[in-house]
């Protein structure tokens, strides 16, 4: 028999393989399941780069056009509280660095994380790892193999952002090669962190969680430093500080690159050390509390859906409050720039704001700006519906006396609820944060800009149950990359010079800018409407249709 | 509406996934107070027949009542008399076992928290942990406890000892025949031959989604063969042409063989011969199971 044959030769080559071609054989299945997700950054992440470039030489073609820009930007809190310190931005080394780097490196943060703790720790959990282990490696040849296949990943990202910057835009070789570099070792520098906390938490959905607050902490810190208040060294204590200091070759610090090296070296060296030393399963720091006697009473369905959307809601409400804030601190310096360079004024009078130089106008721009903290929980609640249905929990539910359409029906509403208290966080958020500068906006203005987030929301909640009703294995990929290419298309707009037609399919496009705009009612009716009709669609697919169970 | 008894029913169910045919036109009853055991292999049909019992798919072809009421158009009445326990309980991870049998408790309709802490003493279950910290025998527990303190009238589980060590085992077999004496109907879906063999009224066979046999384990013996071993002085009986008698093997005065159906032939060809003695023995459920099987694994 051909396949029993087969079977027995594979079987008696993997016995008498040597330790490191078992080793090199794991790397391999790490670098498969790192591939077509890394694929999708590493385009993402160097396309960008090279549209900011082209987008400098297009839009600032002469000497004077780069020396005004640096002129009017350099030193402006509100623009540096977005997008970090500009150095240099009359050059393109200076302006990518500052333009595209700086709202990248927290994606490339949260890359590094995510992928990480997703090798460090993912299988672990899931039970595959007794499987790799009984065999001749040992933990720390484990991790070893997942460290060794970030490094290749971040290798090829490396080159590939380098030779495309230097291959196909006016940048210089050292330019190109230096934001190449700064954003490799960022990466280095967060995933190394990420498989150091994987070794001292009990599980990787905790690390991550810790992750994630860590770096929306070290972002928050980045932000407040640039208040006039704060002393001189409270960017170096943020690694996102340390990436606003790198700038172009000559006028930048080089010592931003050692700090990431050395943090990359100590959590990669700590987190190998601590995985040796650690149970399988275990932890070397924090420890799951075991016992956990409840007195309250947890007996519904409400009081069941709510705590499971807790933990995520509290997540987003909290960044959505905290981030609002700090970029509304800078209100004030907003406005003082739009009073210096009518042209920019100009500009965003083009995006529907009628007094660019009201502060209500900043606040517009900020609260648009945290929409995708609004979707983003929207589609994450949905997500984790279908994660009950692959998981058999929804199963057990409905092997009980509960209808279908009542446990989607209260989840839906529960995700609907923690949508309008985050928008509504939003908004207060940006009250909070102008009126600590003596910035007073209308109370009234803040609950406006909140609640123009909800219909969209809405609309991507509707869209997610229609596809968990249709075809439930695609809820998350499909939605997620709906919102973030749509979003995309409207973050990338000016770079990419795309047709209207194109641009108009976005519902971000269409957001109003509330308060410095009035709202759309017209396209909020037409969202909701959307978003019901979805939502009635997917509940009456999902009623009809067998449950899939992984 | 139901008749008398009659708890359960498949009617001629037949589900198909694209080209596959994972149920063909199965037809059973459950009578109240029974306990069923449901056998097959791999991709036998199991799975997919409890899940249409349970409502969570839909028979492409056919009927599934319980109490009369159509599993798929009728789920909350069925669910009102049945409880579950699944093969591979996934519980929340943030919640205690506590917590969740507090859930499941709740949204069944109400339960007696005395029995509640009776189960949870007699499976020796600690529930003010996480769920993420269970094992999964304590996973099973909940799901055991959570099915058996409902006091549900028909108790449909799959494989519902496993990871359960053997003490716990036992204690579940007890609590099956407490059941089983309260009035309660079980479909026991099981690879454990002994369990299904001490427990159940009657045992339900599946085989590439068909039901290939369905009745007590006395009428399964009757329908497969026996193995006969008898002694002989002299010389040995002749079962060349005797009906039903295969497999003889002759060794140094004994003889071993296997006989279907009526034993009458069998004695008249004996009777030739001088028998110093004779040994009938009826097949067990293992060996029922691989007369229908071969070599196929027992797997669910």
């Amino acid at each position: 028999m051909a396949s029993r044959d087969a079977t027995f030769e594979q079987t008696g080559a993997v016995a008498t393989m040597t330790p490191l071609a078992v080793w090199f054989r794991l790397l391999r299945h790490h670098l498969r399941l790192l591939a077509p997700s890394s694929i999708v950054w590493i385009l993402l992440l160097t396309g960008s780069a090279a549209f900011v470039a082209g987008f400098w030489v297009d839009n600032f073609p002469t000497e004077e056009d780069r020396i005004s820009l640096a002129q009017s930007v350099e030193g402006n809190p509100a623009f540096e509280a977005m997008f970090g310190k500009g150095i240099s931005l009359e050059t393109i080394e200076g302006f990518t660095m500052w333009r595209a780097g700086g709202p990248l490196i927290p994606a490339i943060a949260i890359w590094g994380l995510l992928v990480a703790t997703r090798l460090g720790r993912g299988d672990e959990d899931k039970g595959h790892d007794e499987l790799l282990l009984g065999g001749v490696l040992s933990r720390q040849a484990l991790l070893g193999s997942a460290i060794a296949a970030l490094a290749i990943v971040i290798s090829i990202y490396t080159l590939l952002t380098g030779l495309t910057l230097v291959g196909v835009s006016e940048i210089t070789t050292a330019g190109g090669w230096r934001y190449a570099f700064a954003t490799g070792v960022g990466f280095a520098f967060f995933a190394t962190l990420g498989a150091l906390l994987v070794q001292i938490t009990p599980n990787r959905s905790i690390a991550l969680r810790i992750g994630l607050g860590l770096i929306g902490l070290a972002i928050g810190v980045r932000i407040l430093s640039v208040l006039e208040t704060m002393p001189s060294w409270l960017p170096w204590t943020t690694p996102f500080g340390w990436f606003s200091e790198v700038g172009p070759p000559g006028d930048g610090s080089d010592v931003p690159f050692l700090l990431f090296s050395l943090g990359t070296v100590l959590f990669g060296v700590g987190a190998l050390t601590l995985s040796g030393r650690r149970e399988l399963h275990g932890s070397m720091l924090l420890q799951e509390s075991e016992s956990a006697h409840h007195t309250r009473p947890y007996d519904s369905l409400w009081v069941h859906e709510t705590r499971q959307t807790l933990p995520a809601f509290i997540g987003f409400g909290a960044v959505g409050l905290l981030l609002s804030a700090i970029f509304a601190l800078v209100t004030n310096d907003f406005v003082e720039f739009i009073d210096e360079f009518p042209a920019f004024a100009d500009a965003l009078r083009g995006f529907g704001l009628d007094d660019p130089s009201d502060p209500s106008a900043f606040i517009g721009l900020i609260v648009s700006l945290m929409v995708l903290v609004v979707t983003l929980y929207a589609a994450g609640h949905v997500a984790s519906m279908r994660d009950d249905e692959a998981s058999g929990r929804l199963a057990t539910l409905l092997t009980l006396p509960l209808e279908r359409s009542r446990w989607l029906v209260v989840n839906t509403l529960v995700g609907l609820g923690a949508v309008v208290i985050i928008s509504l966080l939003i908004g207060l958020g940006s009250l909070v944060g102008s009126a600590i500068t003596g910035t007073m906006l209308d109370p009234g203005d803040a609950l406006r800009a909140g609640l123009n987030l909800i219909p969209i929301a809405v609309l991507f909640i509707g869209l997610a149950i229609l596809i968990f009703g249709l075809y439930p294995p695609l809820t998350a990929p499909l939605i997620y990359i709906v919102m973030l290419t749509t979003y995309l298309v409207v973050m990338m707009d000016a770079f990419l010079d795309m047709p209207g037609w194109i641009i108009a399919l976005s519902p971000f496009e269409h957001l109003a800018l509330v308060p410095g705009e009035a709202a759309n009612l017209t396209v909020s009716a037409l969202f909701l409407l959307i978003g019901i009709a979805g939502g009635i669609v997917g509940f009456l697919a999902f009623r009809s249709r067998d449950l899939r169970m992984d | 509406m139901a008749e008398n008894n009659e708890v359960l029913r498949f009617d001629n169910v037949t589900k198909r996934f694209g080209e596959t045919i994972a149920l063909d036109s199965l037809s059973m009853t459950l009578e109240r107070g029974e306990v069923v055991g449901l056998l097959g292999p791999n991709g036998a049909g199991k799975t997919t027949a409890l899940r249409i019992l349970l409502g969570l798919i839909k028979p492409t072809e056919g009927q599934a009542t319980v109490y009369g009421f159509d599993t798929w158009l009728q789920p909350v009445q069925v669910h009102q008399r049945l409880a579950y326990v699944p093969s591979e309980f996934n519980v929340w991870p943030n919640l205690t076992g506590g917590q969740i049998l507090d859930l499941l408790g709740a949204l069944y309709g109400g339960y007696d928290p005395d029995i509640r802490e009776q189960y949870i003493e007699r499976f020796n279950f600690d529930p003010n942990k996480k769920g993420r910290t269970y094992s999964k025998g304590n996973r099973q527990k909940i799901a055991l406890i959570a099915a058996l303190m409902t006091r549900a009238d028909l108790l449909v589980m799959d494989e519902p000892t496993a990871g359960l060590d053997p003490l716990l085992e036992q204690e579940f077999q007890t609590v099956l025949r407490e059941a089983k004496s309260r009035g309660q109907t079980i479909l026991l879906s099981s690879h454990v031959l002994s369990e299904v063999e001490v427990a159940c009224d009657r045992v339900a066979i599946l085989r590439n989604g068909r039901l290939v046999e369905y009745g007590t384990l006395q009428d399964l013996r009757h329908l497969s063969a026996r193995t006969v071993e008898a002694t002989y002085r002299g010389d040995p009986p002749d079962f060349a042409d005797v009906t039903g008698v295969e497999d003889v093997v002759f060794e140094n005065g004994h003889v071993r063989l296997q006989v279907t159906g009526s034993t009458d032939p069998l004695i008249k060809a004996m009777a030739k011969s001088e028998i110093t003695g004779i040994q009938v023995r009826e097949p067990t459920l293992e060996e029922l199971f691989h007369s229908y099987y071969g070599e196929e694994p027992v797997d669910g």
